[in-house]
């Protein structure tokens, strides 16, 4: 009957404090060094964690820094500076100017390593919703609203209304980065246990300031540049950190003795594939992807220009922006007039087995689809469940809206063909293997480009899949994926 | 092959058990008595007797139905009002219909106090943070700001309009997954204090889109057919039974737990000061402030915006456009929250939505093997609305810190970030202090601090007993 009474929210009893938090702290970690002047990209920023850490909430925890765009132009963005629909979905941020991150254990283990993190942060499009875009907008992104051109215009002008925030250059200012955008490492409701961190380091890359930031003239205008230089000064970590009670660090530290410490959490491995640049007709091309996991959760492609990997100050190359036309990768002669049809096609092969099995995509809005469900991390989303006890019925993440994943064949700078791993639908971690015996490649089919030498592309390739951090009793720390 | 394992799965294909311990549901419409005020300038109380009967509440589906006219005695060109701002200046405000009413009390068929909250006007911004935009656009029902057309509804002047407001907006006591026990809510008086029209609604001119500013407006309030729509089951006699067995049984009783707000006002007189929140509770979720302009209670600026960051730095475009310009601290006794004074935007505003953000794991990307744990975020403020730079092409000045008018500055009290009611306790001896040092631009505005805290109704036989 209690059962009863429970589900019905009709239990009228004084709630029970289940904290196992004592005492919760925010406190401060300079990286060393903590200024990194005159950057051209890079330079590798790392801070080590210190001794005598607490848990670490790291959903709280963030970094934060200065930055200075030094450059006779007035102004930068780090993205669009027009009302146009080029780069909303792009996901540019400061985080631009992060190229890589890398976080090693005191003993050398490697927790995670992501390379192109600043190009690969379109794939938050589809994981958020717009609440949580918006939040982000504190790390000079684009909010929901702008994107859409209907909502604010930061400066007066009209003519840069549903822009990026515009920032002065040659003016500190101040930015902070979720640890959260950094890793999944960070984004785990679990505490971090202390020893996992306790001397660790964690390394940032800087990126090319050209690749990453947009310079803008008096005028607001795009403005053609020389290669200039970034100040970052202030750099910390402020962690958020809990201490337990004594008794249930006892119990953990128990838990430790007898078997080990397990801490699961994804990461990515990023990496990238230039298309040789030459006139196609029907050709294929396979991408072998050297990944050895054991549970991979999904692989996603974003299709880039590859100038814009080293400059983004071109009128049609946004930073962190991917393709702006599905035409540019590819097109039939003469052009198809399905606006749906994607010129291409494509699929996923694992060892001997193909994704989808019996089909190639090449239908835009089945990509689309496909990409949604592959990056989507709630389960059941809008569904029509029955759902009993209401708790299987939930709302869909994902910022990119159908029509702006296709406009008349343009993108929205956030462009991605994304496949999921996962067998089921319900539950997660039953995502398959790869390794050298049971290869993933990405395959593409029926590509045809004619136009030689105009705007090669480049595709960044990520998979994302799970790892496990293991402390054992006498501080060692190993590290399985 | 354990039924679990099919159940996690959803693989069971049973036949759905209703689970229900409601016989049915039925939704009262109650009078207040009286029903009909007219020329309201501020001030008066209404009493509504809530006569629920022997049923529970649901109080988070019951609402308020209003006829309200907002009457300007001394200027024949009023012809439409809003409650905010025309257009999007002031759309993280929080302004709905809420604004004329200034205090809203509970009080139980004792004579205990269920809740009571001052200024519930003005910390309406901070429903802002804890909404999503679908729960935002939907409150425009109630004269909230409509993102459809971006701008707040426009009502005419003279003229009774119909409002709905869901009791969830007057308190959190409304707003429970629990229903409310009639034992303790029947019989209760609701009472809710007008604010002075004048400082509620802004006047418009017939052409709708020309505010009047001059002269003393005098603006009179008129309500008819005030009534509660309350959403009551009966529940089934056996559980009803076990229930009332509770409430008889002296040792244990029902107890009813919910969050209320303690809300209060502080006039800073100087550019660096102190601020004491007086309050006494065991469990302190956060605390929030915001600053409103002097001149908002004149009805000239938005009824109850929050002041912007250049306005509070006094108009100094401070070189660091994520700077605040001032800093901010909370502490509580001998604790300080963070370790550091806050001093950029950035960080106020991601610590404010971290306070007041009531989902856990909010876009985690955690292995969630059940896929119960990573959840979406609320918040309606996105940082480009909270702090944002004006640029003028042509112009390589900028004005820094400018916003849409839902600026505050929270710190979490929880411990944990996973569960809640880890909240911290304050009292005389351990008291909850705002710290701003620098704040230049102090002598315009006032600061309203609200203290959200966890109060138990413990319901016996013959009484209620609040504790905080």
């Amino acid at each position: 009957m209690n059962e009863l009474l429970e589900i019905n929210n009709l239990m009228y009893d004084k709630p029970v404090d289940i904290s196992a938090v004592a005492n919760s702290t925010m406190n401060t970690y300079n990286f060393a060094p903590n200024s990194y002047e005159n950057s051209t990209g890079s330079e590798i920023m790392q801070i080590q964690f210190n001794e005598g850490l607490d848990f670490v909430d790291g959903n709280n925890s963030y970094i934060r820094l200065k930055l200075r765009v030094n450059n006779v132009n007035p102004f930068f963005s780090f993205s669009q500076n027009l009302n146009y629909l080029n780069s909303i979905n792009s996901g540019a941020s400061v985080l631009n100017i992060i190229k890589s991150a890398e976080l090693v254990s005191k003993d050398g283990n490697t927790y995670f390593k992501e390379e192109l993190k600043n190009q690969l942060q379109c794939l938050r499009e589809y994981k958020l919703n717009e609440c949580r875009k918006n939040y982000l907008s504190m790390m000079g992104g684009i909010d929901q609203n702008s994107s859409y051109g209907v909502g604010i215009g930061y400066p007066t002008a009209a003519a840069a209304s549903g822009a990026y925030p515009i920032f002065k250059t040659n003016t500190e200012i101040t930015f902070i980065i979720p640890l959260q955008e950094i890793s999944p490492f960070f984004s785990s409701c679990s505490l971090i246990h202390p020893k996992f961190l306790e001397s660790a380091v964690l390394r940032l890359r800087l990126e090319q300031p050209e690749a990453a930031i947009r310079l803008l003239d008096v005028d607001i205008n795009d403005t053609t540049v020389q290669p200039f230089t970034i100040t970052i000064s202030n750099m910390a970590v402020i962690l958020s950190e809990k201490e337990l009670y004594k008794e249930v660090e006892d119990k953990i530290t128990q838990e430790i003795k007898l078997k080990g410490l397990n801490y699961a959490y994804y990461q990515s491995l990023n990496t990238i594939f230039d298309i040789p640049q030459q006139d196609y007709v029907n050709e294929s091309f396979v991408f072998p992807i050297s990944l050895s996991a054991a549970k991979i959760k999904y692989l996603a492609v974003k299709p880039v220009y590859k100038e814009s990997l080293t400059t983004a100050q071109q009128p049609y190359l946004y930073p962190m922006s991917s393709i702006i036309s599905w035409n540019d990768f590819s097109q039939f002669s003469p052009p198809s007039t399905d606006p749906n049809l994607a010129n291409f096609s494509m699929r996923i092969r694992l060892g001997n087995k193909i994704y989808p099995e019996n089909y190639q995509i090449n239908q835009i809005p089945d990509f689309y689809n496909l990409t949604t469900y592959a990056m989507n991390n709630i389960s059941f989303s809008s569904c029509d469940d029955i759902d009993v006890y209401k708790v299987k019925n939930k709302q869909a993440p994902c910022c990119v809206g159908g029509n702006l994943y296709n406009t008349s064949k343009n993108t929205t700078g956030g462009l991605i063909w994304a496949f999921n791993f996962e067998r089921s639908q319900a539950i997660s971690n039953s995502g398959l293997s790869t390794n050298q015996e049971r290869l993933l490649s990405l395959e593409i089919n029926n590509y045809n480009q004619v136009i030689l030498n105009k705007n090669p592309i480049s595709l960044i390739v990520s998979v994302q899949f799970m790892t496990v951090a293991t402390l054992f009793e006498n501080g060692e720390i190993t590290v399985n994926k | 092959m354990s039924l679990e394992v099919l159940e996690f799965n959803n693989l069971t294909y049973d036949e759905p058990n209703s689970v229900t311990v409601v016989d049915r549901t039925v939704r009262n419409q109650i009078f207040a008595n009286p029903n009909t005020y007219n020329g309201l300038s501020g001030g008066e109380v209404i009493p509504i007797l809530i006569n629920s009967g022997g049923e529970y509440v649901d109080g988070s589906r019951s609402t308020i139905t209003i006829q309200a006219k907002i009457n300007v005695l001394n200027n024949g060109n009023a012809a439409y009002f809003r409650f905010d701002k025309r257009g999007i200046e002031s759309l993280n405000s929080g302004s709905t219909f809420l604004n004329l009413i200034s205090q809203v009390q509970l009080e139980s068929k004792d004579g205990q106090l269920i809740f009571r909250e001052n200024y519930k006007n003005i910390m309406q911004t901070t429903r802002e943070y804890t909404l999503n935009q679908e729960a935002k656009n939907q409150l425009a029902m109630c004269g909230g700001f409509a993102a459809t057309v971006n701008d707040y509804p426009s009502y005419p002047v003279g003229q009774y309009v119909t409002f709905t407001l869901p009791l969830s907006l007057i308190a959190p006591f409304f707003n429970t997954a629990s229903m409310i026990p009639c034992y303790l809510i029947s019989g209760s008086v609701l009472r809710l204090q007008i604010n002075n029209p004048s400082s509620s609604v802004l006047i418009y001119t017939n052409d709708n889109s020309t505010q009047i500013t001059t002269g003393d407006l005098q603006i009179t309030l008129d309500i008819q057919n005030l009534s509660l729509q309350l959403q009551e089951s009966k529940l089934f006699d056996g559980i009803e039974s076990i229930l009332k067995n509770s409430a008889m049984n002296m040792n244990k009783g029902l107890s009813f737990p919910y969050y209320q707000n303690f809300n209060t006002l502080y006039t800073p007189t100087s550019s660096s000061f102190q601020f004491q929140v007086n309050v006494a509770c065991s469990k302190a979720s956060y605390i929030v402030i915001k600053f409103l302009d002097n001149d908002a209670i004149y009805g000239v600026l938005s009824p109850i915006g929050c002041a912007s960051i250049f306005d509070l730095n006094g108009d100094q475009a401070v070189t660091d456009p994520n700077g605040l310009g001032f800093s901010i601290q909370c502490r509580l006794g001998q604790m300080v929250m963070p370790m550091f004074p806050v001093v950029s935007s950035v960080e106020a505003y991601k610590l404010t939505c971290d306070a007041l953000n009531p989902i856990s794991y909010s876009n985690t990307e955690d292995i969630d093997v059940m896929k119960d744990k990573n959840k979406l975020m609320s918040g309606c403020v996105p940082y480009n609305y909270y702090s944002y730079s004006q640029i003028t092409p042509g112009d390589p000045d900028i004005i820094t810190g400018a916003n849409y008018r839902g600026t505050m500055f929270g710190f979490n009290l929880e411990r944990s970030g996973g569960v809640n009611l880890g909240g911290l306790s304050t009292n005389a001896s351990r008291v909850l202090t705002i710290e701003v040092n620098g704040l230049t631009g102090y002598a315009g505005y006032k600061l309203f601090a609200s203290v959200k805290y966890l109060s138990i109704a413990s319901i016996h036989e013959n009484n209620v007993v609040i504790s905080k």
